[in-house]
């Protein structure tokens, strides 16, 4: 066979072959990402996760229940202070024992990467991410399906994840920074997939007796119609999800919080009013993967802060203005 | 200063305890609270009379030790052989030790910082200009001095120092600040985002997993 015909028939094929293999495994990436989100409704599991972020390592329980009945989840960290979550459908209490606090939230948001997900509406997602399954690996005893999601720019993290090649639940996730270093990592040292669930296992250690309580007013907690603040322009691809008053703990009156997306990434913008004696909190802030950027407009405290770059808490708050009065500056 | 144990602890500091003594005292200062604070103050008045402060006292310092000294073991270092009749104070002892000084001085800035009127007010007025000084300006010295168990003569001699060297008040490093509210976003944030998290319960991982808020890091103050 000369290299004529070769290169005419051979490489137009290998060249498709390549194409296809390459949005074939896109496809089993998201397919993946479909399955994983659809596990966290129907499967049970107990085990230890490692987390490591800002160089510690510590290591936490985590007991995960969904049936017909609900959601439960519950997480403690076994090293250092006790700092217990304790998931109830979408009530969610910290027991924080260091600060002798406990914080009471009710989600007011939940289904949004899932439902698109579940919709196969991978549009938005592919718009802003890259999806790529990048092969079997073992991890916590299991077979697992590595798959890196890449983001198209730097207003947004990327991440790996290792889901399980057989229950799709997540066994391990890397959060990776703009440069595709790893800022955060979780990953299950065990886990057990269980039919059931005990109920202790779900109790929360701690009972909170003694601990200063703060739960929201549901009262405190409508959906916001019209706001006094407007966020224009927004990042690349990011949308609001919702808006909605909230009560911040210590605080004695609700504020404007609101939720903004990218379909994978998550921002809260806080508006809160300033008292005379309030120090406002201007500038960055990172905590961890976690950053915050704060401003002043108005005579309120804009808190923005999300599992973000930097570039993107800051350019919100920057695009933060009351309403009508566009520009505004500190 | 009648308290026996901190007789003791002065004793420790002044490298006059060997063996066994010195290991009860160094026990007794890593048990109780009301020692190691007294065991910073006592290293702040000796640096301070020795003029060997630093520009800054790293408070975010001592909250990693603290840190790190919850995660781990405690162990002490041998004994360091001390001349007898030592009297400066700030004497070096055991490297663990020296990192239980500076949570006493981080303990007692803060408790000082906390109530520095009332503090100040016990001063004896011997001297005349020094408490008239705004607490903005207050020096390490007079944060140091103010509580009930330091001998009356080590206070005035403080004072004099206080009046004389000048010493700059301490400056607080933009690293150190801590906004209390960011803790409460923090938590706020990760408990609703876990509803919408394809990473699934991590965010609730982030909630333990943050250090205690006052390591949080706030930018410069603009």
């Amino acid at each position: 066979m000369s290299a004529f015909s070769f290169s005419r028939l051979v490489l137009p094929v290998l060249a498709l072959a390549v194409g296809t293999g390459v949005q074939a495994s896109d496809q089993v990436a998201l397919e993946t990402l479909q399955r994983m989100q659809a596990a966290a409704q129907n499967i049970n599991y107990h085990g230890t996760l490692i987390f490591l972020q800002d160089g510690q390592v510590q290591s936490m329980q985590v007991v995960h229940k969904a049936d017909d009945k609900g959601r439960f989840e519950r997480l403690i960290n076994l090293n250092g202070v006790a700092r217990e979550v304790v998931r109830r459908d979408d009530v969610v209490v910290c027991y924080m024992p260091d600060s002798k606090e406990v914080m009471v939230s009710r989600q007011k948001f939940s289904g949004n990467v899932l439902s698109k997900l579940a919709n196969n509406d991978f549009s938005q997602l592919q718009e802003n991410y890259e999806f790529t399954l990048e092969g079997l690996e073992r991890v916590a005893g299991r077979p697992a399906r590595r798959i890196h999601i890449s983001p198209k720019d730097k207003l947004r993290y990327g991440y790996r994840l290792w889901v399980g090649k057989e229950n799709a639940v997540l066994l391990k996730s890397d959060l990776l920074n703009e440069k595709g270093e790893t800022l955060e990592q979780a990953m299950f040292a065990d886990i057990a997939i269980v039919d059931r669930i005990p109920d202790p296992l779900l109790t929360p250690t701690s009972t909170g007796e003694g601990y200063t309580w703060y739960e929201r007013e549901p009262e405190a907690r409508k959906t916001i119609t019209n706001s006094d603040w407007v966020i224009d322009p927004l990042p690349k691809g990011f949308a609001v999800v919702t808006r909605f008053w909230h009560q911040m703990p210590g605080a004695s009156a609700p504020s404007e919080h609101w939720v903004l997306s990218d379909g994978l990434a998550n921002v809260s913008v806080y508006f809160e009013k300033l008292s005379d004696k309030d120090e406002p909190f201007v500038g960055l802030s990172p905590m961890g993967a976690i950053n915050a950027f704060g401003g002043v407009r108005d005579g309120h405290q804009i808190t923005v802060i999300g599992e973000v770059p930097a570039q993107t808490v800051e350019l919100l708050v920057h695009s933060v203005a009351s309403d009508g009065d566009a520009g505004d500056d500190e | 200063m009648t308290n026996p144990s901190d007789e003791r602890l002065s004793a420790l500091l002044d490298g006059e305890l060997d063996g066994q003594e010195r290991q009860a005292a160094l026990d007794k200062l890593l048990d109780s609270e009301h020692q190691r604070k007294a065991w910073g103050r006592y290293h702040l008045i000796g640096d301070t009379l020795k003029r060997s402060l630093p520009g800054g006292i790293d408070h975010g310092f001592s909250s990693r030790v603290m840190a790190a000294l919850a995660d781990e073991p405690t162990v002490l270092a041998p004994p360091v052989r001390a001349p007898w009749g030592q009297r400066l104070a700030g004497l070096a002892v055991a490297a663990s030790v020296a990192a239980v000084a500076v949570l006493g001085v981080q303990f007692m800035y803060q408790q000082d910082a906390q109530a520095p009127a009332q503090q100040l007010a016990k001063l004896p007025a011997n001297g005349g200009a020094a408490p008239a000084a705004p607490l903005s300006q207050q020096n390490i010295a007079r944060a140091a001095i103010p509580h009930p168990t330091i001998q009356p003569s080590m206070q005035a001699r403080i004072q004099t120092v206080t009046q004389t060297s000048g010493i700059k008040r301490i400056p607080k490093t933009p690293m150190q600040r801590f906004h209390p509210r960011l803790n409460k976003y923090l938590i706020d944030h990760n408990q609703q985002a876990a509803g919408a998290s394809m990473q699934g319960m991590i965010p609730y991982a982030r909630i333990v997993a943050y250090p205690n808020s006052h390591l949080i890091q706030l930018p410069a103050k603009k």
